[in-house]
């Protein structure tokens, strides 16, 4: 071989990225303390333990009975978690077993569990402290014509892409869904048959709500495939939508919600590093003047009454100014005190006044409608919005923090 | 292989595992989050592994598995989360052991940035045996166990790798 390209290689990709410290001891300190805890757990379990098959060298098992899918228990023992399989076996866990078919798929929610350190491999949060209180679910997909779905060391596993997760009745499932709620999954195919375990932070705060699991293609939420009434804050099913798009209510009891917790939990969600971070708080310079035109009179009237309310909280459904309100409430209000009346939909507000054709006509007081669905916002000039957030409360952002979808103007020509 | 035999690896390879997970992540977090879970897999399968049997290996065929099972979930992170590419902040270290003089250590940087930055535009097929081959040093038998896939796979990646970067990087290697 060519000795100069390979030393060129060597030393340009020398192994030479440092651990930090403080990764380094954790890791430690979890080998001192899981060290110990294997030890104890082999004396009492070591049929299990031998029984067990590590996750690399996964091969076909043996379907118990004439039960034709795996339990969630041995779901979470295949991924080497005795703890959570035995979470699943003890009397918390909820065995479901309920099929949907839609689209090609047909898709069996097999069980889920709430509660604190159930799993063999907690959640950390950034700061390195354990995110104790999570949620598991397994659901099996398969294809319902019967062949086989593919293992997931095939290559044609990785074109596949499926989307599942609890939602919650009252929150906008494409804020409020796994991947926001610190979530992650493994899938396992046995006997031609996906395997999902995935899990997230608890939902069972939220238990005095309507809970869901949703189950569809694609790799994100899809909004495509499921419906989010805004006022009522019901999920449901998209009947026109032609792919997957499984739901199951989830059976909760109500006794374990802690809505002051929900409350909080809600109000942190996305504080971590997010694209729109930067875009989404923005500090109005001293300076800043709403920009009155003629013929925008109450435009301008309704951004710079808007901007008083900076800094008040948001709550879904709600339309008060000073104690909470969602997106369209705010709209709805600030109007509303102009004496132009909008009904309190977002979707309802997009039928009404007429297209700003692009977002350089904009003007101030005219409202911004987004991809996200049901948001609006208010066009305060210098491309900037304020709005009711379901993250930050009344806040001033950059327009373009999400996607635009329309631009309309409220004032009557 | 007993808790001392592993805080022992853990010591002795966080430098090898951790390039990798880097180079394979590209990401600063998820190189944390799976140079975490890799030992912490490697803790619970610690009695299958035996200590003079080049434990490295072994821990690399974990991480890339887990990265495998886990790089479609971080999508969602990616699409959220502020990724932070290492690709640029690299320029904070030379990748030399040894001390040249001023004026090759910048182009040395030069050089070898573009390097890694060429092996960075592989395909991950492609990638991982580059990097498992000079980065980490194995063997293409030692490949070939660590990928669970045939020798002759390992050499014809290798090959194909080699002729995409030698065209890309003639200049720099020969010029």
């Amino acid at each position: 071989m060519d000795k100069r390209f390979d030393d060129a290689l060597r030393r340009a990709l020398a192994p030479n990225d440092e651990v930090n410290q403080r990764l380094k001891q954790k890791i430690l300190h979890c080998v001192e303390e899981q060290g110990t805890m294997a030890e104890k757990q082999k004396m009492k379990l070591s049929v299990a333990a031998m029984a067990a098959v590590f996750l690399l060298c996964v091969s076909s098992v043996t379907v118990y009975g004439a039960w034709k899918y795996m339990s969630s228990s041995d779901i979470a023992g295949r991924v080497q978690d005795r703890k959570l399989a035995e979470a699943f076996r003890s009397e918390h866990a909820q065995n479901i077993n309920e099929a949907q078919c839609y689209g090609e798929y047909r898709v069996t929610l097999l069980g889920i569990i709430s509660g604190e350190l159930l799993s063999e491999y907690p959640h950390y949060h950034a700061d390195g402290s354990i995110d104790a209180d999570r949620t598991y679910a397994v659901v099996a997909i398969e294809n319902t014509d019967g062949t086989p779905m593919p293992d997931t060391s095939e290559e044609s596993y990785g074109e596949l892409e499926f989307f599942a997760s609890p939602l919650i009745c009252g929150y906008n499932p494409a804020w409020v869904n796994i991947a926001n709620m610190s979530g992650n999954f493994t899938d396992i195919t046995e006997e031609g048959i996906l395997y999902r375990l995935l899990e997230c932070d608890s939902v069972e705060i939220f238990a005095d709500h309507d809970l869901y699991l949703c189950v569809s293609d694609g790799m994100f939420y899809n909004t495509e495939a499921y419906l989010y009434d805004e006022l009522t804050g019901k999920i449901s099913r998209n009947e026109e939508y032609e792919g997957l798009n499984a739901l199951f209510s989830l059976p909760m009891d109500p006794s374990g919600a802690n809505p002051e917790a929900a409350a909080e939990y809600m109000a942190g969600l996305g504080t971590e590093p997010d694209i729109l971070t930067e875009k989404l708080y923005v500090e109005l310079e001293g300076t800043f003047e709403v920009e009155a035109s003629e013929g925008n009179e109450k435009g301008a009237a309704a951004a710079e009454y808007a901007l008083q309310f900076v800094g008040n909280p948001y709550v879904w459904g709600e339309d008060s100014l000073t104690e909470g309100t969602d997106s369209s409430g705010f709209t709805m209000s600030v109007y509303g005190y102009l004496g132009i009346s909008l009904p309190h939909s977002a979707s309802g507000q997009r039928e009404s006044g007429t297209e700003v054709d692009a977002l350089e006509n904009a003007k101030p007081g005219d409202l911004v409608f987004y991809e996200t669905p049901s948001h609006v916002a208010i066009y305060i000039g210098d491309d900037m919005v304020v709005h009711a957030m379901p993250k930050t409360g009344i806040c001033i952002s950059e327009v373009d923090f999400d996607t635009i979808a329309e631009i309309r103007r409220m004032e009557p020509e | 292989m007993t808790k001392q035999e592993l805080e022992v690896c853990i010591d002795q390879y966080s430098k090898d595992i951790y390039s990798f997970c880097r180079n394979l992540t590209h990401n600063l977090q998820e190189a944390d989050d799976l140079y975490q879970d890799t030992f912490l897999m490697a803790l619970q399968l610690r009695e299958k592994m035996e200590y003079g049997k080049n434990p490295k290996s072994y821990f690399l065929s974990i991480a890339i598995r887990i990265w495998k099972n886990k790089k479609r979930k971080f999508a969602w992170r990616k699409r959220i989360a502020d990724t932070q590419l290492i690709v640029d902040e690299r320029d904070t270290y030379t990748g030399e052991s040894a001390e040249p003089s001023p004026e090759e250590c910048i182009a040395d940087k030069e050089k070898n940035k573009t390097i890694r930055e060429a092996v960075d535009r592989l395909p991950e097929k492609l990638r991982i045996v580059v990097l498992l081959f000079y980065m980490e040093d194995l063997s293409t038998a030692q490949i070939a166990e660590v990928m669970k896939i045939p020798v002759g796979t390992v050499l014809s990646r290798l090959h194909q790798a080699r002729k995409i970067l030698k065209k890309e990087l003639e200049e720099v290697i020969y010029g």
